[in-house]
């Protein structure tokens, strides 16, 4: 495969992941979840980056992960 | 000192995390022989049941610890700063770096779910060799190929995604399946 076309299928690759993360999330469980937080699930809905989200909640990666999952959360 | 015909791989964190939820995880260790753990996942461990399946397997010799150093992170630093001069590359983050930093002083592969390093990998692979990069997904079907999980790779994925609640995206099965 081409680099332009693996590109290509990278970013609608990350599209679909965004879709299904906003689509299936929890959001009464989110929208009640404090502010610091509640960013950071929003940053991983937005990117599915954990360490990133992790440290944006001042978590550890494995709690925020317990996080993602109660938030329904599963891409 | 590691043996240089062992097959070895890095645990990241999101990749271990993961893993350890799996209910085949111990057939890791009939694909690799040694996994090493860079200090700083296991300072991102916090639940008892994955704290007790890294005992076991610190125990049994599969995994070693691997400390966190300034050198370890200066080398880290200018992986990130080397792959960022070219603006296609994805971007990686630290923790992913010091894995491949790790990986790449002993030819290990580092095992991620992490999609900045595995794309980076995919897209120049010359700048991460001889480290390679994996991640759960190509690991199965890479253990289904070499007949390490007997199951059909359906099948393989689906126990996979029950257990850890990750699930992967249809278009990326779609491509690994073609590319493994």
């Amino acid at each position: 495969m081409k680099m332009d076309e693996l590109v290509e299928e990278w970013e609608e690759e990350d599209e679909e992941l965004r879709r299904l993360r906003r689509e299936n999330a929890d959001w009464e469980y989110i929208e009640k979840l404090p502010e610091r937080v509640k960013a950071a699930i929003l940053l991983y809905i937005d990117t599915g980056d954990l360490w990133r989200s992790a440290k944006l909640a001042g978590m550890k990666v494995e709690e925020f992960n317990e996080l993602r999952i109660k938030a329904g959360i599963l891409w | 000192m590691v043996n240089s015909h062992a097959r070895l791989c890095v645990l990241d964190t999101c990749f271990l995390i993961d893993w350890v939820r799996y209910r085949h995880r111990e057939a890791l260790w009939r694909v690799f022989s040694v996994g090493i753990l860079p200090s700083a996942v296991l300072d991102e461990v916090v639940s008892e049941h994955t704290i007790s399946v890294l005992r076991d397997w610190l125990a049994s010799g599969n995994v070693l610890i691997y400390p966190q150093t300034d050198e370890l992170i200066r080398r880290a630093m200018s992986l990130i700063i080397d792959l960022r001069s070219d603006p296609r590359i994805p971007k990686l983050d630290l923790p992913e770096a010091v894995c491949i930093v790790i990986a790449k002083e002993y030819e290990a592969t580092v095992l991620t779910e992490n999609r900045g390093a595995i794309r980076a990998y995919q897209y120049a692979p010359e700048r991460i060799r001889p480290a390679s990069i994996m991640n759960a997904l190509r690991l199965l079907i890479m253990m289904f190929r070499e007949g390490v999980l007997n199951n059909t790779p359906q099948n393989i994925l689906h126990e996979y995604e029950e257990d850890v609640k990750h699930r992967f995206s249809r278009r990326e099965i779609d491509r690994v399946l073609r590319e493994i």
